[in-house]
This record gives C-alpha cells, structure tokens and sequence, in this order.
C-alpha cells in the first residue's frame, strides 16, 4: 500500500504471477501482482470468480498444487515463504499464519468433536495438557458466542453460522500474526453474516492480527477493510485505502462492480425489454 | 391465513389471472428416526398458514434466513414436500394429495430451477441431453420434436443453441451452466418457474444477468417465477412483490418497493440493515438480531419472532399475530409495526 508508514510490513507480496498448466498449455491465474500488509491493517482482495484472488491466497499458504509455476517474492516477515521448506512452513501454520476457508462445513471433520479439533490445533503447537487445551478450547468458542458446553458436539449439531464462527476461535487461538480468511461468510444469511463479520473484525482488533480478506461483495470489503487490491483476470487493476478505492475508483473495472452493487441496493428494477 | 383489518392486496397478485394460489398452506414433519418418527409423536411445523397467490407473468419474491421455509414452499410447488393442510393449485389444478400420475401431467406446467448449478447438471450429460432429459421423462416426442425443443429451449435461456449442445458441464461457466438449468426448465415450456436461490453461488454480475432473464422470461413470455433467495438487493432488482418468511410464516408481503423502502415488520428491518453497505464513508449500525436463527424444532409460542424482536412485550409472547394489511399496500403480520418515523 502507498500509506507512509514507519511500521514494517508484516508481509511483501512482489511481482507474484502464477501459471497453471503444463508449459506449453498454461494459463496466467495471476499477473504480477504486489501489494504489503502492516499489522492490524486489513487488505481486501476483491473480484469476481477466476479473477485470481484466491490463487494468491493459495501461494501466501504455499497450498498450490505441485507443478504450479510461481514467480516473484512473498516475504512473511524474515520469511521468504515461495523458497521455504515444508519443514520451516509446519510450524508456521496456524501459529503464525491461519486461514478461515470459505466452506465451514467441508473444512471441520465432520467425525470429531469442534472441541477437540481445536484442541488439537493446539496440542500440534504447544506442550500444553489436554484439560488446559480443552479449557482454552471453550473459552475460545465462548468469546465467539458458542456455550462452551457445546465444546463436546460434532460439525453437523452446529448451525451454518455457529460453524464459521468455531472456525474463527480455531484459527485465532494461537494468536497468529497474519490471518487469511477467504470468502468467510459466503452460504450464510445477511444477519448471521453480519454476525460473523462482527466476531472476525472484533477478534483482529483485539489481537491486532493482520488480515487477507478475500471476498466479491464490495460491502462487506467496505465494511471490514483497511485497504483494497481490485482484481481482474489475474491483474491487479487499482489498490489502495478502502476509501480511496470505493469513493473515488480510478479503473474503469472498479467503476463497473460498484455500480452494480450500488444499483443493486437501490433495488432499480429492470423494465421491459431492458438491454443486457 | 385470514386477513384481518382491511382487505388488502398484499398476498394477492396484481392481474387477476392467477396462477399458482397457496391457501393456509401448512407443512408438517415427524421428528425422530426410524420406528418413532412413523409412529408421529412428535411432529414440527415447517410451514405454518402461509397465503400467496401468484399471477401470470408476475414475479413474487420470498426472502428470509435458513430454516423460515421458504424453500420447503417452493418444494410443495414442484411436489417435492407433502402439504399437511391448506390448499395449493397451479393452473386450477389442486396439488395436495395428487397421485404421482397426476405430478407426470402437472411437470409440463412447473419446473424447478436449482440454487447450485455445478451440483444440479449431470457432468457426464451434454447440454443437449441435459435440457432433452425433461422430455424424456415425459416420453411421447419424436427425435425431430425434442431436437426442435431443445433447440428452443436454449434460445429462450439466451445460449445460442449451435455453440452450446455439444459442451459438457465441464465446459461451462456458473453462468452458462445456470442458463442450462433455466432451458432444461423452460423444454417443457412450463407456466410456473420456482427458482430456490438461483444466483446465490454465482458473481454479482452474472447473478444480475441469470436475474434479468427471469425478469425477460415473465415480461415477454408471461412466465411466472416464484424467486427464493436471501438477497434482498437482488430480489428487489426482479420482483414485482416480495414476502418474507419466519419460521415458516409468512410475516410481511407486498410490492417490492414497498417492503424494502417502508418495512412494517421488524424482522423485515433487521434484515434489510443487516446488509453491508459499500459505501466506506457511511457506517451503519450493526442489527442487534439477539441469538441464533431459530429452528422448527424449538417454535417459541406467540409470534415467533418474540425472542429476538426488539418490540416484543408480553402480549406477543401468547398470541401470534396475522397478517394484517398496513395501509402502505403491503401486509405484516406483528402486533407493533413500524411506521414511517421508525424509517431512518
């Protein structure tokens, strides 16, 4: 981001293209695309499907697909994550850097306890009892709004929204420095979306965590953002302040999805023989 | 349901010429499994006295959060979930309780659209097979028939037919894929679409298209299309009339502008300030919508809407209110509407 800032980044995207695809025959999921990340500032990536945002979500966690040609630097603090080994990436995972993927229920195991699968992201780091791991297990759900004595039920006894939410108090629980959540609250309705959205911001500000919000909706981008990367077809077409981008988009691309969500909440109906 | 206070038009459709009519509709399941649930000890009500008419050509709109029922109306519509009470009929035709023979004959008037379109194609099905299989089912066509059928089919879906027959699921965008399920329902040229959420999985823009061709789809061709969603946006972009549903009643109903500009219920105003605006230089106020989204198992008594409503008092906690029209051209069905200084 252009902010004149002191504060180091706490991660460098530089120049990351990523190609699928045999040599021959690949496609261009991302074009050079750089943007920083400064603790407590969240950045949003913001396009439609195909447009490349979650490809670079997937480069940040090193869980592309073997084969995947991936150019430029990420730089994670004084890790440069495109060289780092699995070995020097295991710990990281969840300690330093977590993700809240977009399908709370295909992400939970749906044989083992939300508790216990919270439990064990702990025991994975920290030599802790599995009492004080279970204890921190509720207290954690509890400050998400779940009874921590439904610590002991299984994916499929939580709602939609209530899953998502468990999803958050794992992936913070460690206390990470950067977390990665892509499309969080897709699938859920408006009020508990905005309940989930409440948590997840409430939890960053708290534990100033860094954050990579991936999302299509510009409203939830303006309302849980610090600053934004417009993507198209692998581009990064504009970045910048969340205000700077929403209030005065320079692309026409930015222009073009903001009138459509902007018309869409002025309920403009569309009249007989409306152009496409 | 009865409409108490003054007549109004809210559940009633604007041209007199109805084509789906919905009358004290109530859905029932047993709870439990197995041998228990047979028996029907314990049973729990996922519709509850829901009215709706909908006219030819109309669009009507149902809105409300996992669980208010709107997709297990939708379901009794294509006969796919057993009516408990009421009556239901397309086309004059009555619904509940109609033999599976009767359903054979009724397919060719109400077809249903799919809310996931990479779930709901067959990927081993070509796109010609996909929008053919319809008739098929219904068997009785010639090959040159289901040929031309298909052939026009996908022209009203807007995919020009030469470019699209061969491609598999595989081939396609969400869009185009949303496009195949709207001709494989548009083959049998049916008077009533019910779309469950069709553009939910789909961009923003690509839902604004999928939502203007059902909106085409009516105006041109008098199709009528009960549209189930949870956008209110986008519901409004389409509908001539939007309803909203709480566990499972309908509890506001009326002109789309009307119910998103001036919303009596207070569910319905949750609901529309729950929605995040992208204007970063305007914040809104996060909806205090108190506890979960309730489920069918657990129906507070009263208004069912009491343990999380604002304006509930104790009145409402024993008596649950009915549709009552508002003066504003819609009905809602709460003891204490809003009124326009409740408006910001």
């Amino acid at each position: 981001m252009t902010a004149v800032t002191s504060v180091p980044p706490l991660l460098t995207v530089q120049d990351l293209t990523v190609d699928f695809g045999s040599p021959a025959r690949s496609v261009r999921a991302v074009d050079g695309v750089s943007f920083d990340l400064r603790p407590g500032e969240t950045v949003g990536l913001i396009g439609e499907s195909g447009s490349g945002k979650s490809t670079i979500v997937r480069a940040v966690l090193r869980l592309l697909p073997e084969g995947t040609r991936v150019t430029g630097q990420i730089r994670f603090g004084d890790v440069a994550l495109l060289e780092a080994s699995e070995k020097m990436l295991r710990p990281m995972r969840w300690k330093a850097m977590a993700f809240v993927p977009q399908s709370a229920m295909n992400s939970l195991d749906p044989v083992r306890q939300v508790g216990r699968q919270i439990v064990d992201v702990i025991r994975a780091h920290e030599k802790v009892s599995s009492r004080d791991a279970w204890e921190r297990a509720r207290v954690a759900l509890a400050s998400v709004g779940i009874d921590p004595s439904r610590a002991t039920d299984y994916p499929h006894q939580f709602s939609g929204g209530m899953r998502q939410r468990a999803l958050i108090a794992m992936s913070t629980i460690l206390k990470p420095k950067l977390l990665i959540a892509d499309e969080p609250t897709t699938g859920l309705d408006v009020v508990v979306q905005d309940q989930v959205l409440g948590e997840l911001q409430r939890v960053c500000r708290e534990q100033t965590i860094a954050t990579i919000f991936v999302t299509h909706d510009l409203g939830v981008a303006a309302e849980m953002c610090t600053h934004l990367v417009v993507m198209c077809r692998g581009v990064a077409v504009e970045s910048g302040r969340v205000e700077d981008v929403l209030v005065r988009p320079q692309h026409s691309y930015t222009q073009a999805l903001l009138h459509s969500t902007r018309a869409r909440l002025v309920s403009e109906k569309p009249r007989q023989g409306d152009p496409r | 349901m009865s409409i108490h206070g003054d007549p109004t038009t809210a559940v009633l459709p604007a041209s007199s010429d109805v084509i789906v009519s919905v009358r004290g509709l109530s859905v029932e399941y047993a709870a439990g499994r197995g041998l228990a649930a047979l028996r029907g000890h314990r049973r729990f009500t996922v519709l509850d006295d829901v009215s709706l008419e909908i006219g030819r050509g109309e669009v009507v709109g149902l809105a409300g959060e996992s669980g208010s029922g709107k997709s297990t109306l939708a379901n009794v519509l294509v006969g796919l979930a057993p009516a408990s009470g009421g009556q239901v009929s397309i086309g004059g035709r009555e619904i509940v309780e109609l033999p599976a023979s009767g359903w054979r004959e009724l397919r060719r008037r109400v077809q249903l659209i799919y809310q996931d379109p990479f779930d709901s194609l067959n990927p081993r099905f070509s796109v010609f097979r996909a929008v053919a299989e319809p008739l098929l089912a219904q068997g009785g066509s010639s090959r040159e028939r289901i040929g031309e059928a298909v052939h026009e089919a996908l022209r009203r879906a807007e995919l020009p037919p030469a470019e699209y027959v061969h491609r598999y699921p595989s081939q396609l965008s969400g869009g185009e894929r949303q496009r195949v399920s709207i001709a494989r329902a548009l083959v049998l040229d049916p008077e009533v679409i019910v779309a469950d959420e069709p553009v939910s999985m789909l961009d923003v823009t690509t839902g604004h298209q999928i939502v203007r061709l059902l909106r085409r789809l009516a105006d041109e061709q008098g199709v009528s299309i009960l549209l189930i969603g949870h956008d209110l946006g986008v519901l409004g972009q389409c509908c001539d009339r939007i309803g909203i549903m709480y566990l499972g009643r309908l509890v506001e109903v009326g002109p789309a502008d009307r119910v998103l500009e001036e919303p009596r219920h207070p569910y319905t105003a949750a609901l529309l300030a729950a929605i995040p605006s992208a204007d970063p230089e305007m914040r809104r106020q996060r909806v205090e919508l108190p506890g979960e989204p309730p489920s069918p198992t657990h129906r507070p008594l009263g208004c069912p809407f009491h343990p999380r409503c604002p304006r509930a008092d104790v009145f409402c906690t024993e008596n649950n209110p009915q549709l009552q029209a508002t003066g504003t051209g819609q009905a809602a069905a709460c003891w204490h509407p809003l009124d326009a200084s409740d408006l910001p």
